[in-house]
C-alpha cells in the first residue's frame, strides 16, 4: 500500500510537532462530530411526541436537541482554534524539515538537476500544504464518524436508507477525477508561474530594478507579468471549469439517489409504514452526510495536494539518506602527507550530454599552492566542486592521501576543507556572523573573527562599520550597512579563512572585486601566512583569471575544454612557451610602459 | 466608513477587476443565502402535508398536495448540491483574476518611482511581502471569494433568525442578537491575534532569512562547505518561536471565550427549543411550521459561528491596506515637463558633477563627500578607487536612480532633473557590477524586448560580435532563442564570464539605439585572460562616439580610457590621463606600478 505511507507520515509529523494540540484537536473533532451527527434524532422525538400528544417524548427531544447542538456548535469552534494553532506548528516543523534535508542534502545535485529541482520547488510552495494535512485528517476522520452516527439512526428508520451516504461515493470519485484534472492543469502551470514570480522578483528588487529602469523596460516588464498571468489564469480556469463539470456531473447523480430515497421514505409515510418524526430526521441526516461528502470533497482537494507533497517529503526523505549513506566511512586524515591526487577524474552534469571534465590525472601535493588557469568554461569551477564534494567524478578517482574520495562521509571531509566561491554569499547577518559562520563553533569567538578578517585585510573595513563586528550587514533588514562588492568579497575571504589548519582551501576568484592595491597586499600576506600556517599539510587550490596572483603559485594546472593541457610551475611554463606563456605575456602587455 | 472598509475595498477592486465576476459571485451569494433556507422550508411543508395524504389515500386531493411539495422540495434540493462546483469554478476564476490585478498594481506601484531607493526600504520590502501574502499562510486574492462565501452563510442564518421570527419574533431576534454576541469577542480575538502576528513582521522576516539561506541555490555551496544547515534552521526555529510567543498566548484566551460563549449558546439554545417543544405540545403550531422552525435552528449557526473560514478572511483582509498604502505612498510627485527638454544626443558638451554628496538613508557617513568631477562628451573617463569609495553610488546618481543629497548634476549646464527623468534613465546605457540575469532568451537578454518588440538581426550580430558573445550564443542550442536559465525546459546556465559578455552586448544593443552615454562597472571582472584581452583592443570601438564612464579595477582596461580620475574618501583626488598620472607619481602611478612589477620578467618576489 504505497498510498498510507505518506498518510501516516503525516500524522507521525504532527504528533512529533505538537502532541498535545493534536490531542485535544482529536478528541474535540470526535466529540464534535458526535454530537452534530445526532442531535436530529431529538427532531424525530419531538415531532412524534407531537402527533402522538406525549409531552415527556418531546421533552427528551428538546434535550437531546438543546444540549448536542450546544456542543456540537462549542466545540466545533474549539477545533477551529486548535487547528490554527496545530497548523503553526506544523508548518514550523515542516519547513524546518524540508530546509534541513536540503541544506544538509551532501551534493549538489538536487539544487542544479532541473526535474529534482521542481519537485523541491513543489515541495517548498506547497509545505503549507502539508502542514495544514492534521486539520484535512482530522476533518476526514469526522466525516468517518458522522457517516457512522448517520447510519446507525437512518437504519431505525428503515434499513435500505442506510445505502444512501453510499452514493456518496458517485461525487466522491468525480471529486477525485477532478482534483487529478486540477493537478495536471497545475503541473502544466508550474514552469509559467515560475517565470510570472521570477519576473516579480525583477521588478522589485533594487539591483534588478536599476537596469529595467536604464533600459526603460519597467513597463514592458509589467506587460509581460500582465500577459504570462493572463495566460496562466485563462488555462487554470479552463482546468478549473473541466474539473467543475465532473463534480457538478458527480452531485447531479447524487441528488437524483437522493430525492429518490425521499419519494420512497414519504410514500411510506403516506402508507402509515414510517412516522412523520422519522422522515424529517432521515431528512435531516441524510443532509448532513451530504454536507459531509461535500466537506470532504472540498477538502479532498487539499487532501491531495497535502498527499502528494507528504509523497515528495517522502522522497526528498528518501534522496538524502540515499546521498548520505556511505558503507563505512573512510576516516579523514588529520594531516596531508602526501597530498590530494586526480586519477582520471572525468565529470559530466547528471542529464548533460557531453563531459565538463576529460581523463584528469594530476597531484596536488601537500602544502602546494595550486593554480588553475582556463578560459570561461574550461571547467575550472566545476573541478573546485568535485574536490569540495559537491559532485563525484563520473568516471575516476579523487584519493587524499591514497583513500578515494568517494568513501568518505561529505561532511567530514567538508568539516576539514574551506572555501571562498566566485558567486560568494552576502549574508545580511551581523559582521562578526557573516564572517564566524566560516568556523560555526567559533562564532562568538571574537578572536578568531578578528584574525580571519585581518588576514582578509578586511580588518580596517569592519572598523569602520558603524558598531564594529556587531554591524548588522546588507540591505534586508533596518539599518543593515549596505557594502560594495569588493567589501563583500573581502568579508567572504575573511569567511573562508576562519577555519584553522583546513587540508582544502578552494580560492575560485577571490579577488575579481578588489582592487589592485588590495589583490597585491592581500597575496602577499596570504602567501606568507600558507607558508607558515599549513602544518597539517593542506593544499591550497587558487581560481585566477590574474596572472600576477597565479604566478605565485607552486604549481600551476593550464584547463582547456575540460583537460589538463599544462602543468607545471611558472618559470617552467614560461619557458615552456605554450598556452600558459601566451597568456600571461597577453596580459602582462596592461603593464608595458609608453 | 465603510469606503475605508477593507471589505467594501476587496468588492471594489473585483468590481474594477471584472464586473461581471462581480455579478456572478453576488448571484452566488443570494443563491447561498437563500436555496439552503427554501430547501428547509419547502421540506417542513412536505412533511406537513404527510398526515393528511396518509388519512386520505395518496390519489386524493391531498396526496397530490403531498406529491406536488415533494417534487418542489426535491429539485430545490437539487439545485443545492450544484453550490460546490459553482463555487470551485467561481473561486478559481475570481482568485486568479485578483491575483493577476494585485501583483500588477504591485508591480506598477513599486515600478513608479524613478528612483529605486524605495526598494531598499526595508518597511517598504515589508508591505510589499504582506501584500503577497508572504507572511501568511492565506493569499490576499484569495479575500473575494472568501467573503462572498461568508457573506452567503451571513444571509441564510439571518434569513432563518427571520423565518424563525415568523413563529415567535422576539426569538428570531433573540437568537440572531445571541449569535452576534457570540460571535464579537470571538471576532475581536482574531483580529488581535491577526495583529499581533503583523507585528512580528521583522522578526519574522528575519527567521525567514535564515531558512531562505538554506531553501536557496544560491547559497548552497558556502552551506555545504561550512556545514550551516543545522545552524540555520536552528536559528529559524528560535525566532519563529519567539515571535510567535505571543499569537500563542491570544489563542489561550481565545479558546477560554468560545468556552464561555458555549454556556451562552447553550442558554439561547434551550429557550428556543423548549418554546418550540411547549407549543408543539399544546398544539398551538402545524406539523409543518414545527418540522420547518425546528430545522431552521441549527441553521441560525452561520450568523455567528467562528469557522476556519473566517480566520483566513480576517488574515486576507489584513493585507488588504499594504497594497493600497504602496500605491499611494510611492505614487511619484508630478514630473517637471522638462520645459520640453529633450536628452536626445546628449550630453553636447558635458556631464558636471557639482560639489556631489550621497549618503545612503540611516546610516551616518557620506559615501560621496563634496565630488567634483566633468565628463567631457564623446569621451571616456575611468574610475579608480579603493572598495567602498562611492564608484557604484556614482553610477546610480548619473543614471538618475538616485538623488545626491547635496549638490547637483549639470547636463551641458542644466541641472539633470530638469530633464524628463526616465527618458534620460534610458539615456545611460549601463553594465552594473551585479547586472541582471533575465530568466528569458539570449535574444531577450541583448535587446530587452522583454514584451515581444521587434530587433534588429543585424543590429543584434553586430553587437555581439563586438561583446564577444556572438561564438557563445551560436554554441547555444536554441542560438539566440535559448533560456538563459537551466530551470526553464531546455534552457542554458551561462557561466559568470559568458554572462558578463551577454550584459556588455545588451548595453551596447541600446547605444545602437541612441543611448547616448556608456557606463561600464567592472565589465571585465569575470572575464578570463583571452577575452579580457580582446575586450581591451576593441575598448576603443565599444567607447566610439559615446561618453563614457568605466570603472575598472584592471589596468589593461582603465589605461585606455581618455581620462582616469582616482577616487578617494569620497571625493577626485587626482585626474588626467594614463600617462600624466604616472608622471605625476601619485597614487595611481604607485597602484599601477605594484601590479606591474608583479608581472616583470623576474621572480624577485619569491628570492
Amino acid at each position: 500500500m504505497k498510498g498510507i505511507r505518506p498518510i501516516t507520515a503525516m500524522i507521525v509529523t504532527a504528533w512529533r510537532a505538537a502532541p498535545a494540540t493534536l490531542l485535544w484537536s482529536f478528541a474535540a473533532a470526535t466529540l464534535a462530530a458526535a454530537a452534530s451527527a445526532t442531535f436530529p434524532l431529538g427532531f424525530h422525538y419531538m415531532v412524534d411526541g407531537t402527533l402522538a400528544h406525549r409531552s415527556d417524548e418531546i421533552t427528551v427531544g428538546v434535550v437531546i436537541v438543546t444540549l448536542l447542538f450546544s456542543l456540537a456548535a462549542t466545540l466545533g469552534t474549539l477545533s477551529v482554534t486548535g487547528n490554527w494553532t496545530l497548523t503553526d506548528r506544523l508548518n514550523l516543523f515542516v519547513s524546518e524539515r524540508i530546509a534541513l534535508l536540503l541544506s544538509t542534502a551532501p551534493r549538489l545535485e538536487h539544487f542544479e538537476r532541473q526535474d529534482l529541482l521542481s519537485e523541491i520547488d513543489q515541495l517548498r510552495d506547497d509545505r503549507r500544504a502539508l502542514a495544514s494535512a492534521p486539520r484535512q485528517l482530522l476533518r476526514a476522520w469526522q466525516v468517518v464518524i458522522r457517516g457512522s452516527a448517520i447510519m446507525v439512526l437512518l437504519a431505525t428508520v428503515y434499513p435500505p436508507v442506510m445505502l444512501m451516504p453510499l452514493f456518496g461515493l458517485i461525487p466522491a470519485l468525480a471529486d477525485r477525477r477532478a482534483a487529478r484534472v486540477q493537478a495536471r492543469t497545475g503541473d502544466e502551470l508550474t514552469p509559467v508561474r515560475r517565470l510570472i514570480g521570477d519576473l516579480f522578483t525583477l521588478a522589485t528588487t533594487a539591483g534588478t530594478a536599476k537596469e529595467l529602469r536604464t533600459y526603460g523596460v519597467t513597463d514592458a516588464l509589467a506587460a509581460r507579468h500582465a500577459s504570462l498571468t493572463e495566460d496562466a489564469l485563462r488555462r487554470g480556469v479552463r482546468g478549473a471549469i473541466r474539473g467543475a463539470a465532473w463534480e457538478a456531473l458527480g452531485w447531479t447523480g447524487y441528488a437524483a439517489a437522493f430525492v429518490g430515497v425521499i419519494i420512497v421514505l414519504v410514500l411510506r409515510a403516506a402508507h402509515g409504514h414510517t412516522s412523520p418524526g422519522q422522515v424529517v430526521m432521515a431528512v435531516s441526516l441524510m443532509r448532513r452526510a451530504q454536507s459531509q461528502v461535500a466537506g470532504a470533497s472540498d477538502t479532498a482537494g487539499s487532501l491531495a495536494t497535502a498527499l502528494r507533497t507528504a509523497r515528495r517529503l517522502l522522497w526528498l526523505e528518501d534522496y538524502v539518506a540515499r546521498e548520505n549513506r556511505a558503507p563505512a566511512p573512510a576516516r579523514v586524515p588529520d594531516r596531508l602527507r602526501a597530498g590530494i591526487r586526480l586519477e582520471g577524474v572525468g565529470f559530466r552534469y547528471p542529464g548533460e550530454g557531453e563531459d565538463v571534465l576529460h581523463d584528469l590525472t594530476v597531484d596536488l601535493p601537500a602544502g602546494a599552492t595550486v593554480a588553475i588557469v582556463g578560459e570561461n568554461g574550461a571547467g575550472k569551477t566545476t573541478l573546485a566542486k568535485l574536490l569540495t564534494g559537491m559532485y563525484r567524478p563520473s568516471t575516476g578517482r579523487i584519493l587524499v592521501d591514497g583513500a578515494d574520495l568517494a568513501a568518505a562521509s561529505p561532511a567530514r571531509w567538508r568539516a576539514r576543507t574551506t572555501a571562498v566561491f566566485q558567486d560568494f554569499v552576502r549574508p545580511s547577518l551581523l559582521a562578526r556572523e557573516a564572517v564566524g559562520i566560516g568556523d560555526l563553533p567559533r562564532i562568538e569567538d571574537e578572536e578568531a573573527v578578528g584574525s580571519a578578517l585581518a588576514a582578509a585585510g578586511a580588518d580596517d573595513l569592519v572598523a569602520g562599520l558603524p558598531d564594529g563586528l556587531a554591524t548588522p550587514l546588507g540591505r534586508w533588514f533596518t539599518g543593515g550597512e549596505q557594502l560594495s562588492g569588493g567589501q563583500w568579497q573581502r568579508i567572504a575571504l575573511a569567511r573562508g579563512l576562519m577555519r584553522s589548519d583546513p587540508l582544502l582551501t578552494v580560492l575560485d576568484e577571490p579577488t575579481a572585486a578588489l582592487d589592485p592595491a588590495a589583490e597585491a597586499e592581500l597575496f602577499t600576506r596570504f602567501a606568507a601566512l600558507s607558508r607558515s600556517g599549513h602544518r597539517a599539510g593542506g593544499v591550497t587550490l587558487l581560481v585566477s583569471h590574474r596572472f600576477s596572483t597565479v604566478r605565485t603559485a607552486d604549481l600551476i594546472i593550464v584547463l582547456e575544454g575540460g583537460r589538463i593541457t599544462e602543468v607545471g610551475d611558472h618559470e617552467t611554463l614560461l619557458a615552456r612557451e605554450g598556452g600558459y606563456a601566451q597568456l600571461f605575456t597577453l596580459q602582462a602587455r596592461a603593464y608595458e610602459t609608453g | 466608513m465603510l469606503r475605508a472598509s477593507p471589505r467594501y475595498r476587496v468588492l471594489k477592486a473585483l468590481a474594477a477587476g471584472s464586473p461581471g465576476l462581480l455579478a456572478g459571485a453576488l448571484v452566488f451569494m443570494l443563491a447561498e443565502g437563500l436555496i439552503p433556507n427554501l430547501v428547509l422550508i419547502t421540506m417542513g411543508r412536505t412533511v406537513g402535508a404527510i398526515p393528511a395524504a396518509v388519512r386520505s389515500g395518496l390519489g386524493s386531493q391531498d396526496g397530490d398536495v403531498l406529491l406536488t411539495r415533494l417534487t418542489v422540495a426535491g429539485l430545490l434540493y437539487a439545485l443545492s448540491l450544484l453550490r460546490g462546483p459553482a463555487e470551485d469554478v467561481l473561486t478559481a476564476m475570481v482568485q486568479a483574476k485578483m491575483a493577476a490585478v494585485q501583483q500588477r498594481r504591485l508591480i506598477e506601484a513599486v515600478c513608479a518611482p524613478a528612483g529605486i531607493a524605495h526598494l531598499e526600504d526595508p518597511a517598504v520590502l515589508d508591505r510589499l511581502a504582506s501584500a503577497r501574502g508572504e507572511l501568511s499562510a492565506y493569499e490576499p486574492a484569495g479575500a473575494a471569494m472568501t467573503l462572498i462565501g461568508q457573506l452567503g452563510d451571513r444571509l441564510s442564518g439571518a434569513l432563518a433568525c427571520l423565518v424563525l421570527a415568523g413563529f415567535r419574533w422576539w426569538l428570531g431576534l433573540g437568537l440572531f442578537a445571541m449569535w452576534l454576541l457570540v460571535r464579537r469577542p470571538l471576532r475581536a480575538l482574531v483580529r488581535a491575534r491577526i495583529a499581533t502576528f503583523r507585528k512580528a513582521t521583522e522578526p519574522l522576516r528575519r527567521s525567514w532569512y535564515y531558512l531562505h539561506l538554506a531553501f536557496r541555490p544560491s547559497a548552497a555551496k558556502e552551506v555545504r562547505v561550512f556545514g550551516l544547515g543545522r545552524w540555520l534552521v536552528g536559528n529559524y526555529r528560535d525566532r519563529d518561536t519567539e515571535a510567535m510567543r505571543p499569537a500563542v498566548e491570544e489563542v489561550r484566551l481565545l479558546n477560554r471565550r468560545v468556552a464561555l460563549s458555549g454556556v451562552l449558546v447553550l442558554a439561547g439554545y434551550g429557550t428556543a427549543v423548549a418554546t418550540l417543544g411547549t407549543a408543539a405540545a399544546r398544539h398551538a403550531l402545524p406539523l409543518g411550521t414545527l418540522v420547518t422552525m425546528l430545522t431552521m435552528l441549527p441553521a441560525t449557526l452561520q450568523v455567528g459561528g467562528l469557522t476556519a473560514a473566517d480566520i483566513a478572511l480576517e488574515t486576507m483582509l489584513s493585507s488588504v491596506p499594504d497594497l493600497d498604502v504602496l500605491t499611494s505612498d510611492l505614487r511619484p510627485p508630478p514630473l517637471p515637463s522638462g520645459g520640453g527638454r529633450s536628452v536626445t544626443g546628449r550630453p553636447h558638451h558635458e556631464i558636471r558633477f557639482e560639489g556631489v554628496s550621497f549618503r545612503y538613508p540611516g546610516t551616518d557617513h557620506d559615501v560621496l563627500h563634496g565630488l567634483d568631477l566633468v565628463l567631457e562628451a564623446g569621451r571616456s573617463t575611468a574610475i579608480v578607487g579603493v572598495n567602498g569609495a562611492g564608484k557604484s553610488t556614482l553610477i546610480t546618481l548619473l543614471a538618475g536612480l538616485r538623488t545626491p543629497t547635496e549638490g547637483r548634476i549639470l547636463l551641458d549646464g542644466v541641472p539633470l532633473e530638469e530633464f524628463p527623468v526616465r527618458e534620460w534613465q534610458r539615456h545611460v546605457a549601463a553594465v552594473f557590477q551585479d547586472f541582471t540575469r533575465l530568466p528569458l532568451t539570449a535574444r531577450e537578454n541583448v535587446t530587452m524586448g522583454l514584451h515581444g518588440d521587434r530587433d534588429d538581426p543585424d543590429v543584434l550580430e553586430a553587437v555581439a560580435r563586438r561583446a564577444g558573445a556572438a561564438s557563445l550564443v551560436q554554441e547555444l542550442p536554441d542560438g539566440w532563442d535559448t533560456v538563459l536559465s537551466a530551470q526553464y525546459d531546455g534552457g542554458r546556465d551561462l557561466s559568470g564570464g559568458q554572462w558578463q559578455r551577454i550584459a556588455l552586448a545588451r548595453a551596447l544593443y541600446a547605444v545602437e539605439r541612441g543611448a547616448g552615454v556608456l557606463v561600464l562597472d567592472e565589465p571585465t571582472a569575470q572575464l578570463d585572460v583571452r577575452a579580457e584581452a580582446r575586450f581591451y583592443d576593441r575598448f576603443l570601438t565599444i567607447t566610439e562616439g559615446v561618453t563614457g564612464l568605466i570603472i575598472s579595477h584592471r589596468f589593461s582596461t582603465v589605461r585606455r580610457a581618455d581620462r582616469i580620475a582616482v577616487l578617494d574618501g569620497g571625493r577626485v583626488t587626482e585626474l588626467g590621463g594614463h600617462d600624466e598620472l604616472l608622471r605625476a607619481g601619485g597614487t595611481y602611478a604607485e597602484m599601477f606600478s605594484v601590479q606591474a612589477a608583479r608581472f616583470a620578467p623576474t621572480r624577485e618576489t619569491r628570492r
